[in-house]
């Protein structure tokens, strides 16, 4: 059973008097613990795929499952319930919030899901929460920064935090759109190996849209788009991330 | 000028367009800022300029000098007298004119709401010199009907005050049943007229509340001492300056002119009353003196809220448009051009505001000054007129105000450089709260700490927000602590303390000679009569170290009166234990006594009563004796007393021990402070004012005329019961010596009428709070979601349901709206107990909010913060997630 599955989803915008097809006829099936990039320029409409996979937007037509969920028809509210659970977001400019600390912004996201129990139940003891929260950011090589707020750390440093946060409340989606697009060179490897090793670690699904081609060498599958259409779909053998070079 | 260009101007369009909600709340405050000053300052000025115009036409006296009571001057003597000051005085006196003023009572019908009554209203008659030169007239009639030359076509004609004239219907051609000194007349109207005197029909310092059943009416002097038996006397004289006179000359004219009416008249003459605190010119002023406070407090809150709020959009507008300032400073735009655009961002929403706000205010101020003089009925002579230089003013405060509050972001835009506009993200400080550790909010979920730092990242704003709430609850908590404080005093007064239902009163101070000791007796025993109980009321002073009041002394002959319930300010209040007085609390607070403290006090006028006639007494059996014998003497000294008594023609007082009469006690003790809405009252008993005051004056049978000073007060088995309280009076009417018989019934309704229009403008007052508050609130809730927008966004994304924003939003605003409402209520207090005590000085109000009244502020201002944050929490919900979590910045 894939764990994203999209039958026929189409995307239309009306921008102003011109309809965009943002996505076109789209089928496509995802196993669960892989490394998907979507990979295409500007406008290609990988990052509406990502809206939809994460239940942001809406599809115009066509029929979308989550994780054996159909979010097509879910209401306002079960689209928050489901992200909450379901799905972890790294951003471009990673959206931390400013007002609390690396940890907090950690504990803010478990704080919606709580922590998972071996029974299956959540406890939502503050605890509990910092436990976790603490793991993740230690997790992430910035256990000595837990008290900055974002505006103390550097871009790097915050997309690490972001990560931390959306791993913490453990979906078993994370999306992640242009992680790197506002990271150097340096940093954005580290991020992707950051995120390659959480990939393989705890067996998380990650979708990450880049326009940069030489990302989509650590995927396990790469989807390149085309005016709203996949246009390739390569199931591949995914390289180190230390060979990246752009 | 670059900043005018076609691009620009769209561009500040589109601006005004996007944000139209905040855009619509900074143009309401500016409206709502000039609009308040404009109406209540030009409802002012015009009601102060119809008044001065008023007081320029007829002449307005500048000071009046009245004799004591039942005490009259010669007008040939006097005039020769004055014949060497008038001449030194020839440029700066314009008119010296003598009046006769007598009490006066009259029968008057009614129908109103289709039940008809008679009334016996109280009244005076002012006999004026008639024809009066132009020049020569001072306080001037203004005629609604009728003219001078007109009033010469009937021997018995009159012309009657037009307040009188409103309320009973009476016009020109019609007749009015007078009784003077207890002779009926048919006086026919041949004229309502206004007096400068009697713009506010208030018919002594001592009674404090308005009356429209209080008739004046004028008539030749010669014909009034007719009537009154005093031919060749007058009462009462008025002095009007040259207009160019000033104000030191004046007083010194007075104080020369005051000594010597004291020296040639034997002190006949009380204080004079300077035009400044003639009673209804008092009053107006007062009522003016409330108008100016409001008219300035109001808009200055207002427009103040709005420069914050401006000052605060601004800013964000500046913040989201940095990208936008960069790239058109990179293009060569100058920094002027910059700032001349957010200026004419901010001078169009002040324009607006402040065009439409003074059209509302021209509207309104019209309004405000007909409706004052309604209810004050003298429409007729106000005048409404544009203000030019008040449009002017609101004009320059409105633009002033949105110029200055925008100029800093505007400045702040112009000083940008593109680096720094154009930096791709700049992420906000983040710190931790003090408060936290405080309140141990720590341990609590992020969610609590969350909207506490936010309240701490935008000082200014947060401080703006409470501010505005503060300001809101200022005008919520003086408005309501007017309505509590005046409701429930005035309830307490007039249904609890005093429970007269019908008050009597007589021509002069007629308790024992004119037999009412036998009126108590026919009125107990009348159909429906519960308690009578006759009083007597003094003028008087009371002392403590260098303060000094006048008060009036209201004596029972009773020692537990029926008709008046004290309300005790302590425990120990006891009533008149051992010849003693009970003061009401305005006294007390001004003198700040305690119960069984002593205080000093003097009758003015009996002293003036005693000596003169002691004097005259005492020349009289002088010379009498040594011409006659002290048999005769006795006997003539005897008849000139009688005679005295019996004709009040003359100056006269005096006593059967005359040289016995101890008339200061210098001090009495308080037994009681009772809680009253009075200034100046003071209770005691009968014979208390005869025993310990030393006024055995009166068991001599004196008539002397404290006009009306003798009262009988009933009290009723069913006060509302007007056809008892009719046949009551009609029983009452025939009796000798009645001048007036007035309901309580119809007191209370005048002043439930004046309650009424008092909480018609305090609910005006609170609506504008209440949008004064919501729509601050909204404009800095709104800057403020706007601002935090991508926050907003990213919460929702990771999961955030509606009701988990909405309560971040509420807890956020609850907590400024708490702070708000903490910091409005001791000021709004202390402004509500400053203009207690000074505006309406003339009354005690303790300063009062009922626990309902509480529990509606602490409602009613969460429930505008939370209905204020709707457009907020609709837009939060509304935002498209895909695009705003994806933004450069927020």
């Amino acid at each position: 059973m894939p764990q994203i599955s999209f039958q026929e989803v189409t995307k239309r915008y009306q921008m102003g008097e011109v309809t965009v097809d943002a996505l076109q006829n789209i089928t496509l099936d995802i196993e669960p613990g892989i490394f998907v990039v979507l990979l295409g320029p500007s406008g290609s409409g990988k990052t509406t795929l990502l809206n939809l996979i994460s239940a942001i937007d809406f599809p115009t037509s066509g029929k979308i499952r989550i994780e054996n969920v159909d979010i097509t028809f879910l209401n306002r509210k079960q689209r928050a319930q489901f992200r909450r659970l379901k799905i972890g977001f790294i951003f471009q400019f990673f959206n931390l919030l400013p007002t609390l600390t690396a940890l907090e912004n950690i504990e803010f996201a478990l704080d919606l899901v709580g922590v998972p129990t071996a029974n299956g139940s959540r406890i939502f003891k503050k605890k509990n929460i910092r436990e976790v929260a603490f793991k993740w950011l230690d997790k992430v090589g910035l256990k000595d920064r837990a008290n900055h707020f974002p505006s103390q750390l550097s871009g790097g440093e915050q997309q690490r935090v972001a990560i931390a946060r959306a791993l913490a409340k453990d979906p078993p989606i994370i999306v992640a759109d242009e992680p790197t697009g506002n990271l150097d060179y340096r940093t954005g490897v580290y991020i992707l190996s950051l995120m390659k090793e959480l990939n393989e670690d705890a067996e998380k699904t990650f979708v990450l849209a880049t326009h940069n081609r030489q990302i989509s060498k650590i995927a396990d599958l790469v989807l390149t788009m085309q005016m709203g259409q996949v246009s390739y779909f390569e199931q591949r053998e995914p390289e180190n991330v230390n060979n990246l070079f752009w | 000028m670059k900043f005018l260009t076609r691009i620009w101007l769209k561009k500040l369009r589109r601006d005004i367009t996007r944000q139209k909600l905040l855009t619509f709340a900074l143009i309401l405050l500016c409206f709502f800022g000039t609009g308040s000053f404009l109406a209540l300052t030009m409802g002012y000025e015009n009601l102060y300029s119809s008044y001065k115009r008023i007081y320029r036409q007829t002449n307005f006296a500048d000071a009046e000098f009245s004799t004591h009571s039942d005490t009259w001057f010669n007008t040939t003597e006097l005039e020769n007298i004055l014949d060497n000051f008038t001449l030194k005085y020839n440029e700066e006196i314009q008119a010296i004119n003598f009046r006769l003023i007598v009490g006066t009572s009259y029968k008057v019908n009614t129908s109103q709401g289709g039940s008809y009554r008679q009334f016996l209203a109280n009244g005076r008659a002012i006999g004026i010199k008639w024809p009066q030169s132009k020049d020569n007239r001072t306080n001037d009639l203004i005629f609604v009907s009728g003219s001078y030359s007109e009033s010469f076509t009937q021997n018995n004609f009159i012309l009657l005050e037009a307040h009188f004239a409103s309320k009973f219907e009476i016009k020109k051609g019609d007749t009015l049943s007078t009784k003077i000194l207890d002779q009926k007349y048919d006086f026919f109207v041949q004229g309502v007229v206004f007096s400068p005197e009697y713009l506010v029909i208030i018919p002594s310092k001592h009674d404090f509340l308005p009356t429209s059943v209080f008739g004046v009416i004028y008539l030749p002097i010669e014909r009034l001492q007719t009537y009154s038996n005093l031919t060749g006397l007058a009462n009462n004289l008025i002095i009007k300056m040259t207009s160019d006179v000033a104000a030191t000359t004046r007083n010194v004219i007075i104080e020369e002119l005051t000594e010597l009416l004291d020296t040639f008249t034997d002190g006949v003459f009380a204080e004079p009353v300077m035009q400044e605190h003639q009673v209804s010119n008092l009053a107006l002023h007062l009522d003016l003196e409330t108008f100016e406070e409001v008219a300035l407090i109001l808009p200055i809150l207002v427009l103040g809220v709005a420069s914050v709020a401006i000052y605060i959009t601004l800013g964000r507008t500046v913040q989201s448009q940095k990208r936008n300032i960069g790239i058109a400073s990179c293009l060569g735009y100058l920094p002027n051009d910059i700032l001349l655009h957010y200026i004419c961002f901010t001078l169009l929403i002040g324009g607006i505001g402040s065009i439409m706000g003074i059209s509302f205010g021209i509207i309104i101020s019209g309004a405000v000054t007909w409706i004052y003089s309604y209810f004050m009925r003298f429409p007729q002579i106000i005048e409404i007129q544009i203000q030019l230089h008040l449009v002017i003013i609101a004009l320059i405060a409105g633009l002033g105000v949105s110029l200055l509050s925008g100029a800093i972001p505007a400045w702040r835009a112009s000083r940008l450089t593109p680096r720094n506009a154009l930096q791709t993200m700049v992420i906000e400080k983040g710190s931790h709260v003090f408060l936290e550790k405080i309140i141990f909010i720590k341990p609590v979920k992020l969610r609590f700490a969350l909207p506490l730092r936010n309240l701490f990242r935008k000082k200014i704003r947060t401080f703006a927000t409470i501010t505005a709430i503060a300001a809101a609850v200022l005008i919520i908590i003086v408005s309501f602590t007017f309505i509590d404080s005046v409701t429930t005093a005035v309830d307490c007064q007039f249904n609890k303390t005093s429970q007269y239902d019908l008050i009597i009163k007589y021509d002069g101070l007629n308790y024992f000679d004119l037999g009412v000791k036998e009126d108590v007796t026919y009125i107990q025993h009348l159909l429906g009569v519960l308690a009578v109980e006759p009083v007597l009321q003094l003028p008087s002073s009371i002392r403590m170290g260098e303060k000094s009041q006048g008060v009036l002394i209201t004596a029972w002959n009773n020692s537990t009166p029926a008709t008046h319930k004290f309300h005790w300010s302590s425990s120990q209040d006891t009533l008149w234990p051992n010849d003693s007085m009970v003061i009401c609390s305005a006294l007390a607070h001004q003198f700040d006594i305690n119960v069984g403290e002593e205080i000093s006090y003097s009758l003015p006028f009996l002293r003036n009563y005693i000596d003169i006639a002691y004097r005259k007494a005492e020349e009289l059996w002088k010379e009498s004796a040594f011409l006659n014998g002290t048999e005769f003497a006795r006997n003539q000294t005897l008849d000139y007393l009688k005679d005295l008594l019996k004709r009040n023609t003359e100056s006269i007082s005096f006593s059967r021990s005359g040289s016995d009469i101890s008339f200061s006690n210098p001090s009495i003790a308080v037994s009681g402070i009772s809680k009253e809405i009075w200034g100046s009252m003071v209770y005691t008993t009968l014979p208390t004012i005869t025993r310990e005051m030393g006024i055995d004056i009166f068991k001599t049978g004196l008539d002397i005329d404290l006009t009306p000073s003798s009262q009988l007060i009933l009290k009723v088995i069913q006060p509302s019961n007007i056809t008892l309280l009719e046949e009551i009076k009609n029983s009452i009417i025939p009796l000798e010596g009645i001048r007036s018989v007035e309901f309580g019934y119809d007191f209370h309704q005048s002043v439930n009428i004046l309650m009424a229009a008092f909480n018609a403008i305090i609910a005006v007052f609170l609506v504008f709070a209440c949008v004064l508050a919501g729509t601050a609130i909204f404009t800095t809730i709104y800057v403020n979601f706007q601002e935090r927008q991508r926050e907003i966004a990213t919460m929702m994304t990771l999961g955030f349901s509606d009701s988990e924003f909405l309560t971040i939003l509420t807890i956020e605003n609850l907590i400024q709206a708490i702070l708000g409402i903490l910091l409005g209520i001791p000021v709004g207090l202390w402004i509500a107990s400053w203009i207690l005590d000074n505006i309406l000085r003339l009354f005690y109000f303790e300063i009062i909010l009922l626990p309902m009244t509480w529990l509606m502020i602490w409602v009613g201002v969460l429930g505008v913060v939370l209905i204020s944050q709707l457009p907020a929490f609709y837009y939060g919900v509304k935002l498209d997630l895909t695009v705003v979590t994806k933004e450069l910045s927020s």
